[in-house]
């Protein structure tokens, strides 16, 4: 079928006579285009690959292939229409109170209920898009570009302002696009609008969301904008309602509104012979603008007893149109299959305002255009705190309380004559300018809501066919209401829960006004004493993806990584960095890789990127003060050129760092710390720096430097091609630090032994960082030097009984559990920790770090890292392994745990359980398990 | 004595300018000073001082001089010969209260007629409202930065200076936008 550019999907769909669009989400009953705005979620579509399109929203494109949503078997033989006719046996909440008996029945039912329910489909088989997110500013913001919206813009732009102005239709200008009598009005505030430098417009564009300060969610076709506002204007307008009458949903009837923007904005007949219902003014512009369109109207039906006061009734009267005052729309007549209307039949009101059946008259026609009243378009407004207030006077609510920096302009407000729009739009532009001090004269009062009231009170009529819908989305109808509060669900929140009103994809546009009215007559309370339901995001629905958007999730490269990649690294997340787990070679496993890797460090030599280390410089006169304090050792006599052991605790000694400090001069140290903890360990010294106000200057050195571990028995002999400073055994002992060159650069050599072997750790600039890794490999070479991953290093430091921080301990692991008592100086006057760890010597100790033990070739099972010790005797958890290596540089499996001190003594027997259920069964031994004399590595 | 093939950039894996909008400057070196001296030993050998906190500085060399705390600066060349190795060459005599900072990270430059679009997609501050001579610290696709605006108009520059390890993520990022933004 054809459709003109500027076409929506359903405008497009109309005027190719096609009415029948949807069916509704309970029943399957056939939907039409029914508000043309947005409000509605009759016309939902999928076309294979995007589903929820929304026909009033989307715009037409070449070659679109769309499907109703909510079908089986397509629109017209929809499997599920059958469901309609089983209406009496779910009555409102029967989900709740039905397939329970037998027991076996329920889940069975839900499985049922929840392939049945639901509407679009996703298409699995998409990749994923990635939609962009950005950031904007403005001063004001208005939202709404009807004619108050504009005369805001233009008022706060001419103080000076910069305006954002927002509209969620394709085009400017809301109702005056739609609405008789706007086009010259639409065309000067346009054209101003549109050449005013302050001004930019968003087309296309919904506010979704409103947030604290002013931060609105803004979503257009393809993205999220994340908006920063000074000040707010809503001029989002009036919505309007339905009335509710049996089969006032069947395709064909519509809101006027709808009716004349196919005209409009569509150049679309909507119907040939058409009854309007209405109850304000409104009803009888939109019978003169179907009549001047070529539509026969065959009665204008108004619910008023008085009728219209206006010059508009003698309009109607003179070009022939029938009037019906003090009289409803008791039911739409339609076709068999309920896809079009045949006619209406219309009954005069008695003086409580309820139809007189004996008095119905029939009337043929093929279209109904209901025009009873409006809803303030307040969700975003409600989402930013301005409450409201039920105005007796105009039958709407109205805003009752505004926070600052928000204004509201227009039919939000209650105001519904044009020049009254304009002077509320111009009130409220300039009091948003004022209050970013742009404007300093006396603002103009806004225009207040004065009759007579566009809004019938009470637009609803029961019928005992029980098909007049209050909610077109759930397919909920008048009878539901009585049902649901004679079951007690008697307030707007229950009711709204229970019966799933306004719990549809309009989200209670057309349904939550005739809903309060309902609840507020069944309970016998005003409006206002019955109060709303809370408006929350999404004004309209959004899609998931564009609030996944693009993700930020960095990842820290150490200067070394290219080669690792380059040379078959197996790069994972460790935190915020990739490192190698290992290096991959041809017709290797993983283990046979890591033990190799491991082995080749014992036997030779090995080269390992630690840049991921914490690196931290601590100056100043009062830093061995500040680093006594923070660790539990003592560093005052730490020689210049010596290095340390250092734990640190927390205030109640749990360990939560360990590395080493080391004395690069009288006031300057160079501390290490855990690669995932050294950020915040960072923020804590900088804390206890200011908390103290100690004269210490504290540097965060870790993505500046580098560090690289060579270790191994020939560690020195390739060092020492490569550097100036000294490295043999008397002039650099263990835990010496030098300061020197290495491969001609600037570099600090530390001889440490995390892994057990002789080694050193070079700490350079980053940026020289390959060039120095490429010739110590050169320097290698000779004696088969190769790259260790992190997991090897993991399996000698463990055989070495090293512990790692965060690994071996948790979060309350105190030195004497982890074994690390021996750090702590002796006759400090204070550390962090100190006083807790005072009480915990005293207390009986509840868990010890031990080493463990299998036997070589161990035919059981072994565990993984966090099974659990258990005693078989009492069934009791006695402890956990933290860490092991199945295949190890001593032959045998190893690990370490944390015990239980009863079964803690090196020698004893334990038993470990593994994920199926099965036993492990290890010894206790005493750490290291390799090297206990420390004759490799010093 | 190191040479300059010792160095390698931190976006070196990133062959050729992808973008035009988004570059490394490569030849920049950066040296650091912080400690409570650090103002009167700078004055005290009349260097460039930034009054204010988050002030910047052009030297006459064209170095940028950045004052980032109380007594703390970050000083940044483009080529040998400049203000980073004149500070260099100072502190090699004793300096008490002045601590030397390594300083590796790496300068990226954003520019052009998709820049104010990049920064839209990567930032929740207005960059085109703050400030020339001026140093921002916030984040850019999630990295921390700190961010020195140049110039106005078309010939707006960000200069965005961000820790070498977390240099490929935002320069590999900021050219996936910029690709996505110049289509």
């Amino acid at each position: 079928m054809e459709g003109y550019g500027g076409d929506v999907i359903s405008s497009a769909l109309y005027a190719g006579d096609i009415r029948f669009v949807g069916r509704s989400f309970k029943y399957h009953r056939p939907r039409g285009s029914y508000s043309l705005a947005d409000h509605d979620a009759n016309a939902l579509f999928s076309d294979g690959t995007r589903t929820h399109l929304r026909g009033d929203a989307v715009a037409a494109a070449n070659g679109m292939d769309l499907r109703a949503v909510n079908t089986r078997g397509g629109l017209a033989k929809d499997a599920l229409r059958i469901t309609g006719k089983f209406g009496r046996f779910m009555p409102v909440g029967f989900y709740y109170k039905a397939f329970f008996r037998p027991k076996w029945l329920f889940p069975q039912a839900e499985k049922l209920l929840r392939r049945v329910a639901g509407l679009g489909e996703i298409n699995r088989s998409l990749p994923s898009t990635c939609s962009p997110k950005d950031y904007d500013w403005c001063d004001v913001l208005v939202v709404g570009s009807g004619p108050s919206g504009m005369r805001a813009a233009l008022a706060a732009a001419e103080c000076g302002a910069d305006v954002l102005l927002v509209e969620e239709s394709a085009r400017i200008g809301g109702s005056l696009g739609w609405q008789r009598g706007g086009e010259s009005l639409l065309q000067d505030l346009g054209t101003r609008v549109t050449s005013e430098a302050r001004i930019r417009i968003r087309t296309g564009t919904m506010a979704g969301v409103v947030d604290a300060d002013h931060w609105i969610g803004l979503f257009d076709e393809t993205r999220l904008t994340k908006l920063r506002a000074r000040a707010v204007v809503f001029a989002t307008g009036a919505i309007e309602q339905p009335a509710v009458f049996q089969n006032n949903e069947v395709p064909g009837v519509m809101l006027a509104s709808a009716a004349l923007r196919l005209v409009h904005r569509y150049a679309v007949k909507p119907f040939d012979d058409a009854v309007i219902l209405t109850a304000n003014a409104d009803g009888y512009r939109a019978a003169l603008d179907l009549h001047a369109a070529g539509t026969r109207i065959a009665a204008l039906v108004d619910l008023r007893p008085s009728g219209e006061t206006s010059p508009l009734a003698d309009e109607a009267t003179a070009a022939g149109i029938p009037l019906r005052t003090g009289c409803t729309i008791y039911e739409a007549q339609c076709m068999k299959d309920k896809t079009s209307l045949s006619g209406a039949v219309l009954c005069p009101l008695n003086a409580d305002g309820q139809p007189m059946l004996d008095r119905g008259e029939p009337v043929s026609c093929d279209g109904i255009a209901v025009s009873v009243g409006w809803m303030p378009n307040s969700s975003l407004p409600g989402q930013a705190g301005v409450t409201f207030t039920y105005n007796e006077v105009v039958a709407q609510f109205v805003p009752e309380s505004i926070p600052p920096a928000v204004f509201l302009a227009g039919r939000v407000t209650g105001i519904y004559e044009i020049d009254d729009r304009l002077r509320s739009g111009e009130a409220a532009g300039l009091a948003a300018a004022q209050a970013l001090g742009l404007h300093e004269e006396t603002l103009p009062s806004p225009p207040k809501p004065t009759g007579p009231a566009p809004s019938h009170p009470y637009p609803v009529f029961a019928h005992p066919g029980k098909k007049n819908f209050v909610d077109f989305d759930e397919d909920v109808h008048l009878a539901d209401f009585a049902h649901a509060h004679q079951e007690g669900y008697d307030s707007v929140e229950l009711m709204k829960r229970y019966s799933t009103v306004g719990m549809g994809p309009s989200q209670g546009k057309l349904s939550n006004m005739n809903a309060t009215r309902i609840v507020a007559r069944l309970n016998g309370q005003s409006i206002n004493e019955t109060g709303t339901t809370t408006a929350r995001p999404f004004t309209h629905p959004v899609p998931i993806g564009h609030l996944a958007g693009r993700r930020f999730h960095p990842m820290r490269h150490t200067p070394i990584h290219d080669w690792h990649v380059a040379h078959d690294g197996e790069m994972i997340h460790a935190g915020s960095w990739y490192r190698p787990e290992y290096y991959r070679k041809a017709g290797e496993t993983r283990e046979q890789r890591l033990l190799a890797e491991a082995t080749a460090v014992r036997r030779s030599l090995g080269l390992i990127d630690l840049s991921t280390l914490g690196k931290l410089f601590i100056n100043g006169p009062d830093a061995v003060e500040f680093l006594e304090r923070i660790y539990t050792s003592r560093f005052a006599k730490l020689a210049v050129g010596k290095q340390r052991y250092a734990v640190a605790l927390d205030e109640s000694g749990v360990v939560v760092e360990d590395g080493v400090v080391a004395r690069l001069a009288e006031d300057v140290f160079y501390v290490t710390a855990t690669s995932s903890g050294a950020e915040g360990f960072y923020r804590d010294l900088q804390r206890w720096a200011s908390i103290w106000a100690m004269n210490v200057t504290l540097v965060n050195a870790t993505g500046n430097l580098a560090a690289i571990n060579i270790a191994g028995p020939r560690s020195r002999e390739v060092i020492a091609k490569l550097t100036d400073i000294d490295v043999s055994a008397e002039a650099f002992p263990y835990l010496g630090v030098r300061e020197g060159r290495v491969a001609g650069v600037r570099a600090m050599l530390l001889r440490v032994g995390f892994v057990g072997e002789l080694g050193y750790e070079v700490h350079l600039p980053a940026s020289r960082a390959m060039h120095v890794w490429n010739a110590l490999l050169d320097e290698g070479k000779c004696f088969d030097l190769h790259p260790f991953g992190i997991e090897a290093q993991r399996m000698l430091r463990m055989e070495k009984g090293h512990l790692i921080v965060g690994h071996d301990t948790d979060a309350l692991t105190n030195p004497v559990e982890a074994d690390v008592v021996w750090s702590i100086g002796k006759n400090k006057p204070f550390f962090i920790g100190q006083r807790s760890l005072d009480v915990i010597k005293n207390q009986p100790l509840e868990r010890k770090l031990v080493g463990l033990q299998w036997p070589a070739g161990y035919p059981g099972p072994l565990p993984e890292e966090c099974h659990l010790v258990i005693d078989v005797a009492s069934d009791q958890i006695v402890g956990r392994v933290t860490s092991i290596a199945r295949r190890s540089t001593i032959g045998y499996p190893v690990g370490m745990g944390l015990l239980h001190p009863e079964f803690a003594k090196t020698g004893t027997r334990v038993t470990i359980q593994v994920d199926n259920g099965t036993l492990s069964r290890a010894k206790v031994v005493a750490l290291p398990h390799y090297d206990p004399e420390n004759e490799r590595q010093t | 004595m190191e040479t300059p093939s010792t160095r390698r950039s931190a976006v070196a894996a990133f062959t050729g300018d992808p973008h035009p909008g988004v570059s490394e400057l490569a030849h920049s070196e950066k040296i650091g000073l912080k400690g409570p001296e650090v103002e009167s030993w700078i004055k005290r050998h009349h260097l460039p001082w930034p009054a204010a906190i988050y002030e910047v500085l052009e030297s006459d060399d064209g170095s940028l001089v950045a004052r980032v705390g109380t007594g703390e600066v970050i000083v940044e060349s483009e080529g040998p010969g400049k203000l980073v190795d004149q500070i260099e060459g100072l502190l090699e005599a004793s300096a008490p209260g002045v601590y030397r900072v390594e300083q590796q990270s790496a300068t990226l430059l954003l520019r052009g007629q998709d820049a104010p679009a990049i920064c839209a997609q990567t930032c929740g501050v207005k960059l085109s409202r703050e400030p020339t001579g001026k140093i921002l610290y916030t984040r850019v696709a999630g990295i921390s930065c700190g961010i020195l605006p140049q110039g106005e108009g078309e010939a707006r520059t960000y200069r965005l200076w961000v820790d070498y390890s977390y240099a490929p993520a935002l320069y590999s990022t900021l050219v996936e936008i910029a690709s996505d933004v110049s289509e």
